[in-house]
């Protein structure tokens, strides 16, 4: 067989599980428009398509191995990583949003959903800059969609999309233009020849040329993680938007955007890179962009007093913490502490990705489940003596908090233990060795500093009585098992995370 | 195939990317600044040789905004029906549109048998997924009742 | 294989934490079922915790010579009982652990070789046996807790775990978990079941806590970045170079041979070879199985000084990373002791806190601080803590001072107390920090194992203290020194008990207190006359806000009424607070200083030789 056609059909193969996400949307979308669909019908068919997905990615895994790496499409064990947490994300997101929409617009709700899961998976399987932009597209597309759908009715909502959709399509466009100067440098879209071309271009006389494209790619890209002076949106979204689309906008945004980060500069981590002063602006970029993230999100935190406004500046806070990981990446070069006992940046991003994932949806899920427009739950007082009328709920939502603040025994802890480890063990040889050292110190302290805006939570829930009860309305089933999936993960990795940091090691391994 | 644009030199990898290759784009912008500057420059010409009566009215004298009044509140509302419209227009002609450079370069006389012969079914069975993606689209639209008229 | 020692260790740390886990299965209504439950929690982590102290005499006296210094066999030590565990683990054809060496080891995340390690020896096993005596009083205490019966004792003896567990551990990562283990159950104690600004306290409590540990768990990670492979057998770093280069084969030879590690008494002997390199007597430096004379066998069997030089240039063995390193760590404990710009958080807690949970906060958590310090802060950092020891005595006896004079204008009692606490506590810090070498050491190991003394003296007194409050809120429901009087016409046999725990925590000659403070006042001494003098002068004071406070509680006019005598349930509890008090006074060689001194002496000449002069 020619190597060619080899190489495309297997290019094929990686993306079925995508392609068939998008075809059980597709199905959906057709089905929504029939009468008497109602949201269980559309619910269960997501979920059946998102075990097709799952079933064929491991039958219509490409068995031979060919000339991977001109592939638009990359089968490594990044994409594998990103497709499964993609998928089980789609997956607790379903049920979240089982009863988000009424049963008129339910189908089309999920179809949106699938698509934009399609997406994130497909963000860790690119190889290619368009391709990489498509399936980043194709997550915020349907995010609007999700934004706008279940509440038509508030103006509030009406506001998150409109402010969503608008710095969107800005970040979108500013991102496009990064990659076009990659592009003009390089002259290819191919990621894996442009990780081989950039290091030696920048080496040279292009390095400003370098220096705007990255500035641009990460402040596009920022947008989704919710960095510093990109995050501006969040907590008007987070507090307007419903709340299934919430959890979405919370984490798979943010999966997306930090895998492709770490695709496209992985480069600065190879060892081309050693000793060049791009280099070492890129690692100033991302130093200043970490702290200035995780203190300004922390510090508007402790301001709040709208639950999701609250976690909406978590989040800035959380991005601001895996960005230690990609700010001591470029350090890899200088290997010198031996890398089988420590923690390595992108390792830790991935582990504490999943477990962020895993802290936030959950509490948005407890949130989701309390609130009824009669008794709303937004404020931090609404949630005031939940020990006592809704003691499972208030559980759940305490490890959810301990695990935010970072207590022992909790996944939320084994990240930011492994986060600090990265930074701690830049190697001496590699320059602003000191300033990482600052860097785990600043976040230690932002540690602390976030602890007081969570507590604030739990000293509500478990000291004060409340005025008056929570009066859930909502049908709890679906709710109830996506927060006890993020419960049992919480607990689970954090008491023995070994298996979740080996699988988040092999992940990037081949970066 | 991907990757001869990046150009391997002995000397290491070298950029791709050379101002000149682009010198239809300076044509273009040349004919249109050139379009431009003659219109003007003529239609002051004309009217100084007097072989253009010159009466200006109010309306003449307006700035040209496609029939719209440039002068006023911006904050007029438009019935969401013609939105519909103008983005139904929008994905299906432009979809469409995509099918032109297909049907030119997929089995164009140019192309050799080997090329043929690798790609020919693969072309095929990709236009046929775009078409049934926009039929799917088209279903959904008319479904949802947005070729009615309310 | 099963070790005796490791399940007899995990046991007194578990059992607690499996007690409070199956207080949450009985019906809600049986509540006295559930306080017995609780009671025999505590009762059998008492029995086993004592078992584990005859053990540990049994451990010195298999060495004894019966010679002067019988119980000091230098093997005995911890850091030779856990040198020999990791010596023995490594060989090639690893020999069998030892069952009675009551240092045991369980891997956990192996990856950043974390391990479940655990030991005792005599600084921490005081401790222990305290902890679990005055949980069991604790418990006892806890009996007029009538909401959320359950709830309380889980969260009272998971709280006990975590305390166990942080003295227990000898791994830097276990020791963080457990010591954040216990913070949760503290914060719902005083919340939920604490007085009128339960919510204020706990809150504040915590918010201390946690930046302390923050600081301590950046010390942690940057300890464990040291490359240590010095200091550890050459075995022990060929074993795992050889397990390494099958992982990642790409690895240089000299990269997989870096040994990073969180065990405590590996790192404990980094730092103190980090202060023979700042100090420039790298040359002292040896193996430990080539001891010589005026040499300081610190590195590992097998290792040459002169292959190791060239990694003393590590970050670890700079000025500024050891004064970073023990500044982390020192603020990290010093919140908890409370060391006195970090103690506002304390008197607060203890005015809201129920009288039980009260009783552990003085009794037992601000011990964990002095534990921090003494086994953490001070061998890991010795050159940094020796540059720095003036300003932490200083620090030491400005909190003794200041507590008592605050203490003195105090009216509510609890808080009186609390501020008593902070400066009893100061002693723990002067002793600690009374630093001496060569001829100097001896003075110091008297302010060491006065400040352990004095931290074992105090958690008696105080939660004893803490106790006899609790009794009075429960008849006059006041803490208002000015609304109490008169108690002693109702309450004679009260009266007389509390005196006496009165005069305890005054430091009357033949009373607890006594001991721990005469050993400092003369360690400091020979440190600094001018701190020592203000330590003794402090006493003045501590007697006058003590005695001034039983006159206007016990003497005097009773304006409430008749108070009932205490039951036989409180008289039981505070006679047992008072015979420990009288008889920790009475004996102190035989009960405690006999099997504690030895370690904390050896601590001592581990430091101590590192500064000649």
């Amino acid at each position: 067989m020619n190597s060619l056609e080899h190489t495309l059909q297997q290019a094929f193969q990686l993306a079925v599980p995508e392609v068939a996400l998008v075809g059980v949307a597709c199905v959906l979308f057709l089905l929504g428009t029939a009468r008497g669909v109602n949201r269980h019908l559309a619910g269960f068919i997501a979920l059946g398509g998102l075990a097709i997905a799952a079933i064929s990615h491991f039958t219509a895994l490409p068995r031979v191995p060919g000339i991977e790496t001109v592939t638009p499409l990359l089968g490594d064990k990044f994409a594998m990583f990103v497709r499964m947490a993609a998928f089980a994300t789609g997956a607790a997101l379903v049920l979240f949003a089982w009863n988000e929409c009424d049963d008129r617009r339910s189908s089309d709700y999920m179809a949106c959903l699938l698509i934009a899961t399609a997406g994130s998976s497909l963000v860790g399987t690119a190889n290619d800059l368009i391709f990489l932009f498509l399936a980043l597209e194709l997550v915020s597309i349907p995010t609007y969609v999700m934004l706008y759908l279940p509440g038509l009715q508030s103006k509030k909502g009406q506001e998150a999309v409109v402010k969503y959709f608008m710095l969107s399509v800005m970040s979108s466009a500013m991102l496009l233009f990064g990659f076009s100067y990659i592009y003009g440098l390089t002259g290819t879209t191919n990621l894996a020849a442009i990780q081989e071309i950039l290091p030696r271009l920048v080496a040279g006389s292009e390095s400003t040329t370098a220096i705007i494209a990255i500035v641009f790619v990460t402040a596009g890209l920022g947008f989704r993680i919710t960095a510093f002076p990109f995050h501006f949106y969040a907590p008007d979204v987070y507090e307007g938007g419903p709340t299934g689309t919430v959890a979405f906008l919370a984490f798979v945004p943010k999966v997306s955007g930090f895998a492709a980060l770490l695709k496209l500069f992985a480069f600065l981590g190879s060892a081309h890179a050693v000793a060049n002063e791009f280099v070492k602006q890129a690692m100033m970029l991302f130093w200043i962009l970490s702290a200035i993230t995780m203190t300004a999100g922390n510090v508007m935190g402790l301001l709040q007093n709208n639950l999701k406004r609250m976690l909406a500046y978590s989040g800035v806070a959380n991005a601001g913490y895996m960005l230690i990981g990609l700010a001591v990446m470029p350090t890899q070069a200088y290997r010198g502490i031996d890398e089988a006992v420590v923690a390595t940046g992108p390792e830790a991003i991935m582990f504490y990705l999943l477990a962020y994932g895993a802290m936030t949806i959950g509490t948005l899920t407890v949130i989701s489940h309390l609130h009824s427009p009669n008794r709303p739950v937004e404020t931090v007082d609404d949630v005031a003596g939940l020990r006592e009328t809704h003691p499972y709920s208030a559980a759940l939502l305490g490890i959810f908090l301990l695990s935010m603040i970072g207590l022992p025994l909790t996944a939320g802890f084994a990240g930011k233990f492994l986060l600090f480890m990265s930074a701690l063990a830049a190697p001496a040889a590699a320059p602003m060795r000191d300033l990482f050292v600052a860097l785990a110190v600043i976040g230690a302290v932002n540690a602390a500093i976030g602890a007081y805006y969570y507590l604030r939570v739990i000293n509500a829930m478990f000291l004060r009585t409340s005025l008056s009860a929570p009066t859930p309305r909502r049908t709890a089933g679906p709710l109830w098992v996506t927060a006890i999936i993020c419960a049992v993960f919480t607990v689970a990795f954090g008491v023995y995370p070994l298996p979740m940091i080996n699988l988040s090691r092999a992940a990037v391994g081949g970066l | 195939m991907i990757l001869a644009d990046a150009v391997l030199t002995t000397a290491g990898v070298e950029s791709a990317f050379s101002l000149a290759d682009y010198y239809p784009v300076f044509i273009f912008l040349g004919v249109v600044t050139g379009f431009a500057l003659s219109s003007l420059i003529g239609s002051q010409l004309f009217y100084r040789l007097g072989l253009k009566p010159f009466k200006p009215t109010a309306v003449k004298a307006m700035a040209y905004e496609s029939g719209m009044d440039p002068v006023g509140t911006a904050r007029m509302q438009f019935d969401v029906k013609f939105y519909l419209i103008a983005i139904l227009f929008l994905v299906f002609d432009v979809e469409l549109l995509f099918l032109y450079p297909w049907s030119v370069v997929a089995y164009s006389d140019g192309s050799s048998p080997e090329w043929k012969q690798l790609f020919g079914r693969l072309v095929f069975w990709e236009i046929v997924v775009f078409m049934i993606s926009l039929g799917i689209g088209y279903i959904y639209a008319w479904r949802k009742g947005v070729f009615k008229w309310k | 294989m099963i070790e005796y020692d490791l399940i007899m260790m995990s046991l007194v740390i578990f059992v607690p934490a499996a007690f409070g886990l199956l207080c949450l299965i009985f019906p809600a209504k049986f509540k006295e079922a559930v306080r017995w439950w609780a009671l025999l929690g505590t009762a059998v982590t008492l029995c086993l915790s004592l078992c584990l102290l005859v053990e540990y005499y049994f451990l010195l006296d298999s060495r004894s010579d019966r010679g002067l210094r019988s119980l000091h066999h230098p093997k005995t030590l911890l850091d030779a009982r856990a040198d020999e565990a990791l010596r023995r683990a490594s060989m090639p054809a690893p020999e069998p652990r030892q069952a009675y060496d009551w240092v045991g080891t369980v891997p956990w995340i192996d990856r950043f070789d974390i391990q479940y390690c655990i030991g005792i020896d005599g600084i921490s096993l005081p401790l222990i046996v305290l902890t679990s005596l005055v949980m069991f009083f604790a418990v006892i205490a806890s009996w007029k807790i009538e909401t959320n019966v359950r709830a309380y004792f889980f969260l009272l003896l998971t709280l006990q775990t975590g305390v166990l567990g942080t003295f227990f551990a000898l791994d830097l990562f276990l020791l963080y978990v457990f010591y954040e283990v216990m913070l949760i159950p503290m914060y719902f104690l005083i919340g939920v079941w604490g007085g009128a600004r339960r919510k204020y306290a706990a809150f504040k409590f915590v918010i201390y806590t946690l930046l302390g540990s923050v600081f301590l768990l950046v010390a942690i990670i940057g300890l464990y970045f040291t490359d240590v492979r010095d200091f550890v057998d050459k075995t022990a770093v060929d074993a795992r170079a050889e397990e390494r280069r099958k992982e990642s084969p790409r690895l240089t030879q000299d990269e997989i041979r870096e040994y990073h590690t969180f065990h405590i008494p590996t790192l404990q002997r980094a730092g103190q070879g980090a202060m023979l390199v700042l100090t420039g007597q790298q040359n002292r430096l040896t193996a430990r199985d080539e001891p010589g004379e005026g040499k300081v066998p610190l590195l590992g069997r097998g290792v040459h000084i002169e292959s190791a030089r060239g990694r003393f240039q590590q970050a670890f063995f700079q000025p500024t990373y050891q004064y970073l390193f023990f500044v982390l760590l020192f603020v990290g404990f010093a919140v908890k002791v409370p060391v006195v710009p970090f103690h506002s958080w304390l008197p607060d807690a203890h005015v809201e806190a129920p009288t039980p949970v009260s009783m552990i906060l003085a009794g037992i958590l601000l011990k964990l601080g002095g534990y921090g310090l003494l086994r953490l802060a001070y061998p890991i950092c010795p050159w940094a803590a020796d540059q720095l020891s003036l300003v932490i005595a200083g620090l030491g006896a400005f909190g003794i001072v200041y507590g008592a004079f605050v203490a003195l204008g105090q009216t509510d009692f609890k808080r009186l107390l609390a501020y008593s606490s902070i400066s009893h506590m100061g002693y723990v810090i002067l002793g600690l920090a009374a630093w001496g070498g060569g001829a100097k050491s001896q003075y110091w190991a008297w302010g060491m194992n006065g400040a352990m003394y004095q931290m074992v003296a105090h958690g008696i007194t105080a939660s004893a203290m803490f106790f006899v409050v609790g009794v009075l809120y429960d008849r006059s429901h006041t803490r208002e020194i000015r609304q109490l009087g008169g108690v002693m016409t109702s309450m004679p046999l009260f009266a007389g008990l509390s005196a006496i725990l009165f005069f305890a925590s005054m430091g009357l000659p033949g009373l607890c207190g006594f001991v721990g403070e005469l050993f400092v006042v003369l360690g400091s001494w020979n440190y600094h006359p001018g701190l020592s003098l203000a330590a003794i002068g402090a006493t003045v004071v501590t007697a006058a806000y003590l005695l001034w406070t039983w006159q206007r509680v016990y003497l005097g006019v009773n304006h409430h009424g008749h108070y009932t005598e205490i039951t036989a349930r409180e008289a039981a509890v505070l006679l047992t607070f008072v015979v420990l008090s009288i008889a920790l006074g009475v004996l102190p060689q035989t009960l405690l200083l006999s099997w504690m001194e030895p370690s904390v002496t050896g601590l001592v000449e581990s430091l101590a030789r590192l500064k000649p002069d």
